[in-house]
């Protein structure tokens, strides 16, 4: 069985080099709301909200290409 | 051999129930008794409106004595998932957060149910907030599989399907906006409808339990036949709810019976076949074969961003249903079981630029699927890429399949989910029907997807192929509960 990326090598690939700055934004979430996170559930949520980041840049480029491609067909694009 | 009363259909017992053969009095007994009984090893429902539901029977027999029947589903016992609204009724939507919330009013589908003469035999059980697919809920049991105890019925809606396929009651309602009535319609082998996107209304689902342009509500039966009175029932425009479509709804149980041997089915050729287990796939292509032989004619489809959907699904549905829970956030933020409380939490980080650049791709997925569907009747799949994981496997977050370990979620979503999530997004009807068995006894399920609004359609060629592959003859076993 092949897949189309569920699980396989996501989370191993992206790990490794997470931005601090969704720590932080985790940080003012847990104080805004009154939580109490501890430092592990900080990292684990920064950690998840991280990766889903990174995957939802994909649908960046995806619709870019899309506006592209419909300004192209508009002849919107200079020449 | 005269089949027990409990595993009837609806199709077989109106009629019954008509003449007055059968007592809606003794029915709803029966049920009850076959809840007691078999409810401690399956924990499909979270409250059992036993006296209520008698007390409904009684008024229901007296009208159908004097003479005023209402239909097919006068004196028929139902249940409804608890995320949706039942006046005097608790209603959690699984949760600890409303375990003790009693609505002054019913959702629209349980007026409607109610209105026909239905009974409530109860509430069923469900995955907290309907945020997952395993329901294993941390404050009301975890439910199981009717075929395999050990197994995971899928969810969230799992309660409904479960009581449908233990004979519990005779259909119930759900909700589904990443698969919940459809995965565990295939994991427990039952028939469940997810209708197209403001077929049925929304109003008096409880909000948080499913973005508000993805979910639906659905229908749980035994049969297709049975789905199509059930949605005769509840299907239509409400002005209650602004986003169900005021548009004509035909009678669902005409279209049964139709010829079907003209209709063109697509299958895609990628992400489908790529994503399914060996034993998903000797079943699917069973199923296939079976199709062919009523006449059916199969050509392969393409959607050119297939591979895009768990993202632009993920985005959605994390942004979509996050508002609803901010004042719960704010004020019991430990009455969330841990997982779900981080995903919250990981929800508000999401831009709203992300979530407006994932609806321009989800038009885009959306409108490669109304070209595929220019070209085919209906489209097939299987509902699910694997037969029903063990509870165990769901805990530790990974199942082997195929000698792989394979993990059931990750931050593009639910493994489970992966064949349903596309008909969210899309909003076209689904509907889930058995379509055999694994090595090990557990059902696996066909998914037949229409255009929007054309539910007919889809019943009529569920229904052939069900009759033609008579996997709905079957029953789960129960050790002996004496």
């Amino acid at each position: 069985m092949s897949h189309i990326g569920i699980g396989h090598g996501v989370v191993q690939q992206l790990s490794s080099n997470w931005e601090p700055r969704m720590k932080e934004l985790i940080r003012k979430l847990d104080k805004e709301y009154a939580i109490g996170l501890n430092e592990e559930e900080i990292d684990l949520i920064a950690r998840q909200a991280e990766e889903s980041a990174r995957l939802y840049q994909k649908l960046y480029e995806v619709a870019a290409a899309e506006e592209n491609s419909v300004s192209k067909c508009d002849g919107g694009e200079k020449q | 051999m005269i089949p027990e009363i409990t595993t009837l259909t609806i199709a077989e017992l109106a009629p019954c129930i008509k003449a007055g053969v059968v007592s809606p009095v003794e029915l709803t007994e029966l049920y009850l008794q076959r809840i007691e009984k078999l409810d401690p090893l399956l924990n499909a429902y979270i409250t059992v409106t036993a006296e209520q539901a008698r007390s409904q029977a009684k008024i229901v027999q007296s009208e159908i004595s004097a003479g005023r029947y209402r239909g097919a589903l006068h004196g028929i016992p139902v249940a409804i998932k608890d995320n949706l609204a039942t006046k005097g009724i608790r209603t959690t939507a699984g949760s600890k957060i409303l375990s003790d919330w009693v609505p002054d009013f019913d959702a629209t589908v349980v007026t409607r149910l109610k209105d026909a003469g239905a009974i409530i035999l109860g509430k069923t059980n469900m995955h907290e907030w309907a945020k997952a697919s395993n329901t294993i809920n941390r404050f009301f049991g975890a439910i199981h599989n009717p075929w395999e105890l050990n197994a995971t019925p899928g969810g969230s809606s799992g309660g409904s399907a479960v009581a449908v396929a233990a004979d519990m009651c005779l259909a119930s309602i759900g909700t589904d906006s990443a698969g919940s009535v459809r995965t565990p319609a295939s994991l427990c082998g039952v028939v469940g409808l997810k209708p197209t996107y403001g077929r049925i209304s929304q109003h008096g689902g409880v909000p948080g339990t499913g973005g508000h342009s993805i979910n639906h509500f659905g229908v749980f039966t035994k049969t297709v036949e049975d789905c199509a009175y059930v949605l005769d029932v509840v299907a239509g425009h409400d002005p209650q709810d602004p986003l169900s479509v005021d548009a004509a709804v035909p009678c669902y149980t005409d279209a049964l019976g139709r010829p079907s041997d003209s209709l063109k089915i697509g299958m895609l050729d990628t992400y489908f076949p790529e994503n399914m287990s060996r034993e998903v796939r000797r079943a699917f292509d069973v199923a296939l074969g079976t199709l062919e032989r009523l006449g059916m004619k199969l050509e392969f489809i393409s959607i050119p961003h297939m591979d895009l959907v768990p993202t632009v699904f993920a985005c959605t549905m994390r942004f979509e249903d996050i508002a609803p829970h901010d004042r719960y956030l704010r004020t019991r933020p430990r009455d969330y079981s841990p997982r779900l409380l981080y995903n919250q939490i990981s929800s508000l980080t999401i831009p709203e630029a992300t979530y407006q650049t994932a609806q321009k791709v989800r038009q885009l997925i959306r409108r490669e699927y109304e070209a595929a569907l220019a070209k085919v009747d209906l489209i097939v799949a299987p509902t699910m890429p694997i037969p029903a994981p063990s509870l165990e496997a769901c805990e530790r977050g990974y199942a082997e399949i195929d000698g792989h370990k394979v993990p059931l979620q990750d931050n593009r979503g639910n493994f489970l989910t992966l064949f349903t999530i596309p008909f969210n997004l899309t909003g076209l009807p689904a509907l889930s029907v058995c379509c055999g068995f694994s090595s090990t006894g557990l059902p696996v399920g066909l998914q037949l997807i229409g255009p929007a609004f054309q539910e007919g359609r889809i019943l009529q060629a569920a229904q052939v192929y069900e009759q033609a592959a008579g996997w709905h003859k079957k029953r789960p076993e129960f050790p002996s509960t004496e």
